[in-house]
């Protein structure tokens, strides 16, 4: 099996794709629930240290009240060794506000929880996160609500976020560690999972290359599961059985062809020369004579190829009766079968299908011709038409000797005439041709036993005009449930026929 | 009576207006297309023969053309094109018969005849010598007697009448009495044998036979001198 280049196999970019949305979904839902957790933390710190503020008198205009509310919280902080907040009152320049009479510095001043105000903390309202060292250990990350006053005073109230902090980085380490195992795995899952389908796929084209080339006798193989892949290898069987049937329909005939077309060329020559030997002795005018029947022979026998080959190709189909055309046909050959004698019988059903007439009426000559000749004096020929809504079937039936079992197959392969002169040559071509214009005409030839005698049944579908519109719904509504679509008429040969059938 | 033959391969032109001087003809030759519908169109000519693979003008064309100017010369396409379809397409276009090549000289001699009755009077009765058809009521009697005749032996009988004179071929009869449309002709003589019954019914008992065959041509009706 060819190693495939991933990038060239369309079932892997297709694998790949719905990967890529799935990860590109996932990503996104994640995105969001980490930015929505991040922020509903975030409000709930807000909202702990908003509540802090929430006691404080009159407004921030209150300078004193501030102060008083502050110096509480600081007392109530220092005395709580679970306390997490901080606290800070500072005033215009940075020192400790004076509380009544009392001056305080830095170190022990009663509105602040700390030592002076943390660098790095623009003076103006709004929220802020910095970090904050508290004697020894690593800073700490806090978020804090700052206020300036209208006195110039400057205040902070915040919490240590430290905590929230960690969590958050764990979780993004953790999910971009996620995230590169679920791709890593699903390059590798993608991967695996193609491989299966791909060699399946891999086998038929194999299969098909060397179909190619070597014989048409392979066919491919189809698997066991009942899915696309294996219809897929049944039709190109079916195609496959198709053209090995035309490659050897037209090999038994190319032989015969040869055949007819070399004998009277042979007498044709071997005239000419006698002629030219011996010219104006009395045989000349009937040699002439001899030698223009051999040339008639050849042209026959041209005419007949170009009608194989014409009716392999021709397109012109219409719409016509094939009883007009079987009575017809019958209606010439009638005095040839009585003068034998032969009882010849007919019966024919109205039928309408589409094809060719001069094809057609070729084909039914062509079998009623063998049928006079091959069927032994007083013997009785039937020519019938059997008509019903979805098959038509033109039969035709001797009394003569029949074809053995074992030989009816070839009896369209290899048809061999005992040559002789003046009979019409390329008449060996005759049941060649009625097997092509019966293909032509979508239709299928059995032959059997006529008990005794021969039976040969071509039978093929009836044409129905096209509807109109009114008459389609009409029909549609009267339509029984839909299943599978009907296949096709049957091939000749039905290898491998399964459960989607 | 003057045929015109319109056929651009000098050899072949040569071999059909030696043919049909030899039947007793007049013949003129053009050798393309405008050629043959400028001198058809200038004088009345019995029959045209056309080939279809013309220089300047197809053949189709120049009959069309023809057609078209009201010149209803009865005219037989002589074409190598020989299959079904060509036919048809050549009798729906302006032809009123068609042959393929390579042709038989009687063959082409005897359309040519058949085709330049064409502008004849069709009469109610057909006489030859002590025969007597009646073309509507289907009927035949020679002799005073009448014959009994299935109805395509009739229409063999009534071709051969109408042609009266003229030796037709097998072909001929197959694709008018017959409606043989095929390419090939039927394996066996079928049409001999369907002109032996018609010569049963008609000659026997008679001292002259109408119906005569002719070696290599045909079959031809007519009352002997």
């Amino acid at each position: 099996m060819r190693r495939r280049d991933a990038r060239r196999s369309a079932l892997f970019r297709l694998v790949l794709g719905c990967f890529a949305f799935f990860i590109v979904s996932a990503l996104v839902i994640g995105v969001l629930l980490f930015f929505g957790f991040q922020h509903f933390v975030e409000r709930n710190s807000r909202a702990q240290i908003t509540e802090q503020l929430i006691r404080s008198v009159d407004g921030p205009a209150d300078i004193d009240a501030w102060i008083g509310e502050m110096t509480r919280h600081v007392r109530r902080a220092r005395q709580a060794p679970l306390n997490e907040f901080v606290y800070a009152l500072f005033d215009a320049q940075g020192g400790c506000p004076t509380v009544g009479d009392a001056r305080h510095d830095l170190t022990d001043c009663p509105t602040s929880t700390i030592g002076s105000w943390p660098p790095g903390v623009p003076v103006k309202t709004g929220w802020v996160r910095f970090a904050l060292s508290l004697g020894t250990g690593p800073p700490i990350r806090m978020f804090a609500w700052v206020e300036m006053l209208p006195s110039g005073h400057r205040l902070l109230v915040g919490r240590p976020v430290e905590v929230e902090g960690i969590f958050f980085d764990r979780l993004t380490g953790l999910a971009a560690l996620a995230i590169a195992i679920v791709i890593v795995c699903g390059l590798v899952g993608s991967w695996v999972v193609c491989r299966r389908l791909l060699s399946r796929i891999d086998r038929i084209n194999a299969t098909c290359r060397e179909i190619g080339v070597a014989s048409l006798e392979q066919r491919v193989a189809i698997g066991d599961q009942p899915d696309e892949l294996a219809e897929l290898a049944d039709n190109i069987n079916a195609m496959l059985d198709r053209i090995s049937d035309l490659v050897q329909t037209l090999s038994g005939f190319t032989d015969q062809v040869a055949h007819d077309l070399r004998t009277p060329l042979t007498r044709l020559r071997a005239k000419l020369e006698g002629l030219t030997a011996r010219a104006g002795s009395t045989n000349a005018v009937e040699r002439g004579r001899g030698a223009i029947e051999d040339v008639d022979a050849i042209l026959e026998t041209f005419n007949a190829l170009l009608s194989v080959a014409r009716a392999e190709s021709n397109m012109a189909f219409a719409p016509m009766s094939l009883a007009a055309i079987v009575e017809n046909v019958v209606e010439l050959y009638r005095p040839l079968a009585e003068d034998k004698p032969l009882k010849l019988r007919v019966r024919t059903a109205p039928a309408v299908i589409l094809g060719q007439k001069a094809l057609l009426t070729q084909m039914i000559a062509n079998l009623l011709d063998n049928a006079i000749k091959f069927t032994p004096v007083h013997g009785t020929i039937t020519v019938s038409i059997e008509s019903s809504a979805d098959s038509i079937r033109l039969i035709i039936a001797d009394t003569g000797p029949g074809i053995a079992a074992d030989e009816r197959s070839r009896l369209f392969e290899r048809f061999h005439r005992g040559g002789g002169v003046g009979a019409t040559a390329g008449h060996g071509l005759g049941l060649h041709l009625v097997r092509i214009i019966a293909k032509r005409h979508r239709m299928t030839i059995a032959i059997e036993d006529n008990a005794p005698g021969l039976r040969i049944v071509i039978e093929g579908h009836p044409w129905s005009p096209p509807v109109t519109a009114a008459e389609g719904e009409r029909r549609a509504r009267h339509r029984p449930a839909p299943g599978w679509s009907s296949a096709q008429p049957a091939s000749e040969s039905a290898r491998n026929r399964r459960w989607w059938r | 009576m003057q045929v015109l033959v319109i056929e651009d391969d000098p050899g072949t032109a040569a071999e059909i207006a030696a043919v049909l001087r030899e039947a007793g003809w007049t013949v003129d030759v053009a050798c393309d297309g405008s050629d043959g519908l400028r001198r058809a169109a200038a004088r009345p000519y019995a029959v045209l023969v056309v080939d279809r693979l013309l220089p300047v003008l197809d053949g189709l064309s120049v009959l069309r053309e023809l057609r078209t100017r009201g010149v209803l010369t009865p005219a037989l396409i002589l074409s190598a094109l020989g299959q079904p379809m060509d036919k048809v397409q050549g009798l729906t276009q302006g032809a009123d018969d068609y042959m393929a090549k390579p042709f038989a000289r009687e063959e082409l001699c005897a359309r040519v005849q058949v085709l330049s009755r064409r502008s004849l009077p069709h009469p109610e009765v057909l006489l030859i010598g002590d025969l007597e058809i009646w073309v509507k009521a289907r009927t035949a009697h020679r002799g005073g007697r009448p014959l009994d005749l299935s109805p395509k032996e009739f229409d063999l009988l009534h071709y051969l009448a109408v042609n009266k004179g003229i030796a037709v071929t097998r072909r001929m009869i197959l694709e008018h009495v017959f409606d043989w449309k095929a390419e090939t002709e039927p394996g066996t003589n079928v049409v001999d044998v369907h002109v032996h019954r018609l010569r049963g019914k008609l000659d026997k008992g008679f001292d002259r036979p109408l119906l005569m065959t002719m070696r290599g041509s045909g079959y031809l009706l007519d009352a002997p001198a």
